[in-house]
């Protein structure tokens, strides 16, 4: 039976509430199809404020691919911020879909997206606006079943009570497998707990109800272990090989209201091996996939025609490094010579020769940011962290960025990095003062740097999985220390950490008894804990404290290579054994080079079926600066 | 060359702000490859003006636009051009060149009127004490500080009509806008409140010292007379 849709009801709150137009949907290429039409009907849930999800683009391509499908429908959801939840909440206004604003309670299957883990709250929020049951232990047939993806999905223990599945790795394949087992299911009437029976037999999926974590005396985790023949001991994650076959966006959904980012997004390769090791993306993404030089060049037009976007954006971990980087942005940028469209690389690293590539893209435009992110404030460090790159190299760049004309540097650091020393922390502010200085050099009076510092989060499937994060004290005291150690004036430091980096390492490398806080958490007010003027530290820790939960137990705590990790039976592509060696690689500040242009480390990658791909991607052996151009 | 288009706004669309109008527009007409004429510099704008920002959640099929183009068009080409790109909700409904040197539409639009819809019973007994009136003022918090301005003032002529009340307003200095004559009437627009829905009918300039409805035809009176 199809609901009516809430669209009288919602409209009455939008009076009341701020940016009415994130509840409204009708974005141009919005697909509104009748669920009356279909067998099956996905909700696809970015669970945090439309305006940071709507550019999603892992949402964008499973939309039009679910859609392409005439026997499968997906509409799109986003969490209503705190003024809207009240107003929806007090009149009984259900979460809702965007097309058809039909209640979420009603699709057959809802897919959330993790991008990070403190979207958690939002999640179970969503979940609860839905009437849907938290739990998933509390879910009858008639509600949704509950999926959940993304990179945070990498260690799905913490919301493993509240997720029906969980899907490791790209999503373009088998959310086709999923959507043909739950219409099959229904059509025979199969139970839900034999209908994720089933999806736990599909490649990548990890049904977690279908798994027990055991504990040791001391309170470690021995392990999670199936209890069902169909349940596999260890889950694959899902890869993509051949990313020309889903060229995806077609139709970009453009926004009638600002969201973060109005570009359009085309991927020009997924993964990276440079293998920085404090970074998830590049452990969990192997191995490179680029897409080829013409597809990508397709998409850019037709997707420049179907959206009128006046950016277009090329998008990877690392832009720069595809292998035909150059002829590709000179075709796009010739294409769109004279017109009004731009483009830009965000995620690029930036050497001297692409300060040339980012002259290039701001040619005639405002040159007003570069943003730099050399991670660490000394070459040591820059080893422990392999992200190498001389302080000799950088200040070159940075020298010729000014006299490009760039006014504005701003470089990216974390502290709370493994092995890392008061020396390393005051070489961030050197290295700002360094980079100041060649600007005013280099004849810039107007000069500016900015030096945003991070406290480090460990997390899953890195070799800095074992190690302990900084306690908040700790990451205080060595921000001031950053702060008093920065002499020239034209250095700002920003400087991020506390409690929201605890709470998020916290959700990052917890266990399925973390479950509990997050709920509690979520019970006693938490929202939007990624947004400075929501997060509530307090509630998570009168809910860890009221559970017998320590967080620091799971922050501050080393682990060795023999205890099991939450994370342990889902297999991100690289193996735990080398994530240990590069641990101790990392403890000796020994770095290594990319795979692409050295020799291969056997990172297990190759396990994936993927022994060729992994060593033939093109790569012509320039070593550029780990330098980021942003999208100023 | 430039145009003068009118446009209507309706449906969910009404949601979407003054400034995210301008960038749909500007979004269709890329999309229809129409000729933009954008503005020189640092970041370019297209050449596209507003006379006065429609009110979030009003209707409206009497909405003005001016638009740069870098080569003429047939108006007819111009309104299916912007239509095929548009959203449900917006829609171009006519387009007629503008003659060099005419006013903006910032310079001449003075005033509008609005249909006021609300089942609610008390509404006219409200408008004629609002009515009788000399002041009323709404004080609003604005860029850190607290402005006041003179409702009643604003108010041109207002009467009670089936359904609701019709009512003129000034738009400049600063625009009055029914939504706040109906909470100087006692009704504000929190939870519980009352429904509703406003809709513009016509953008007045000032001919000759009497109010005129403005249409895309910037010079129609002209041509009457």
């Amino acid at each position: 039976m199809i609901p009516g849709s809430v669209w009288p009801d919602v409209e009455r709150l939008l009076p009341r509430v701020r940016k009415p137009a994130q509840y409204i949907g009708g974005e141009w290429n919005a697909i509104v199809r009748d669920p009356a039409d279909v067998d099956l009907t996905w909700l696809l849930v970015f669970p945090d404020a439309y305006e940071v999800g709507f550019p999603n683009q892992g949402i964008q391509i499973l939309y039009e691919i679910l859609n392409e499908r005439p026997d499968a429908l997906a509409e799109r959801g986003y969490s209503p911020q705190p003024d809207m939840e009240a107003e929806m909440r007090a009149s009984g206004v259900p979460a809702f879909s965007l097309e058809n604003h039909l209640p979420a309670g009603f699709f057959d299957i809802i897919g959330f997206t993790f991008p990070q883990e403190t979207i958690y709250t939002n999640t179970l929020n969503f979940l609860d606006m839905a009437a849907i049951p938290v739990r998933s232990a509390d879910r009858l047939p008639a509600h949704p079943i509950v999926i959940a993806g993304g990179h945070a999905a990498f260690n799905a223990e913490p919301m493993a009570d509240f997720i029906d599945a969980f899907v490791l790795g790209d999503g373009e394949e088998v959310v086709q497998e999923i959507s043909d087992v739950v219409i099959r299911a229904r059509r025979e009437g199969v139970s839900r707990h034999d209908t994720l029976v089933e999806l736990a037999g599909l490649e990548g999926i990890y049904v977690p109800s279908l798994y027990a974590p055991e504990y040791l005396p001391d309170g470690r985790l021995r392990g999670v272990f199936p209890r069902h023949p169909n349940a596999p001991a260890r889950i694959t994650r899902r890869t993509i090989l051949d990313l020309d076959r889903f060229p995806y966006p077609k139709r970009p959904l453009v926004p009638l209201t600002e969201v973060v980012h109005e570009r359009l997004s085309v991927e020009i390769f997924r993964g990276c091996t440079r293998g920085c090791r404090f970074c998830q993306a590049g452990m969990i993404a192997r191995p490179v996939r680029e897409r080829s030089k013409e597809t990508i060049e397709k998409i850019v037009a037709d997707g420049v025609a179907a959206s009128g976007l006046p950016e277009v954006g090329l998008l990877s971990l690392s832009s720069a490094d595809h292998s035909q980087i150059l002829e590709l942005v000179t075709n796009v940028a010739d294409r769109y010579e004279g017109t009004s469209t731009s483009i830009s690389l965000p995620s690029t690293r930036v050497d001297a020769f692409n300060v040339r590539l980012a002259d290039e893209l701001s040619r005639g435009g405002r040159r007003s940011g570069l943003t730099f992110a050399p991670e660490a404030g000394t070459e040591r460090m820059r080893k422990v962290i392999n992200k190498t790159v001389s302080e000799e190299d950088m200040l070159r760049t940075a020298t010729q960025a000014y006299t490009g004309g760039w006014n504005h540097l701003k470089l990216y650091f974390m502290c709370g990095l493994p092995t890392e020393r008061d020396e390393d922390v005051v070489g961030i502010a050197a290295i700002a003062d360094k980079v100041a200085d060649a600007g005013w050099q280099a004849g810039k009076r107007s000069a500016r740097v900015t030096a945003s510092c991070g406290a480090f989060v460990p997390k899953p499937h890195t070799p800095f999985q074992w190690c302990e994060q900084d306690t908040v004290e700790e990451t205080d005291r060595k921000l001031s220390m950053l702060r008093g150690a920065v002499k020239c004036k034209r250095v700002h430091v920003r400087g991020h950490g506390g409690w929201d980096a605890q709470i998020e390492g916290f959700l990052s490398r917890g266990d399925r008894r973390i479950g509990p806080v997050i709920e509690q958490a979520w019970r006693r007010g938490a929202r939007f804990d990624q947004w400075r003027d929501h997060f509530r530290p307090d509630l998570w820790q009168e809910s860890a404290r009221d559970l017998g939960v320590d967080i620091h137990w799971y922050t501050n705590r080393p682990r060795d290579l023999k205890e099991a990790l939450p994370w342990d039976h889902l297999f991100a592509g690289v193996e735990k054994d080398w994530l240990w060696r590069d641990w101790e690689r990392a403890q000796a500040e020994t770095d290594f080079d990319d795979c692409r242009w050295s020799p291969c480390t056997d990172c297990g990658t190759h396990a994936l079926g993927t022994t060729a791909e992994c060593h033939e991607i093109a790569g012509d052996g320039r070593i550029p600066l780990p330098l980021v151009v942003g999208p100023r | 060359m430039k145009y003068r288009l009118r446009w209507a706004k309706r449906g969910k669309l009404r949601y979407v702000s003054h400034h995210d109008e301008a960038l749909i527009f500007e979004r269709s007409a890329r999309r229809a490859g129409l000729p933009l004429q954008y503005s020189k510099g640092f970041s370019a704008h297209p050449k596209i003006a507003f006379g006065s920002g429609l009110p979030v959640g009003y209707a409206s099929d009497v909405e003005l636009l001016d638009v740069g183009l870098t080569e003429p068009l047939d108006p007819a080409a111009i309104v299916g051009g912007f239509n095929d790109g548009l959203p449900d909700g917006l829609r171009i409904l006519a387009a007629a060149p503008l003659p060099p040197g005419a006013p903006s539409l910032g310079a001449q639009i003075e005033a509008a009127d609005y249909v006021v819809t609300t089942a609610e019973p008390w509404v006219a007994d409200r408008l004629r004490w609002f009515l009788t009136l000399d002041t009323y003022e709404i004080s609003r918090p604005y860029k850190g500080s607290v402005r006041t301005d003179d409702v009643r003032a604003g108010v041109v002529a207002a009467a009670v009509a089936a359904g609701g009340f019709t009512i003129r307003t000034r738009l400049k200095p600063r625009s009055t806008r029914p939504t706040d004559v109906f909470t100087a009437m006692g009704m504000s627009i929190e939870a519980g409140a009352p429904v509703a829905t406003f809709e513009r009918t016509a953008l007045l300039t000032n001919v000759d010292g009497e109010l005129m409805p403005m249409t895309e035809s910037w010079n129609r009176w002209e041509e009457a007379g």
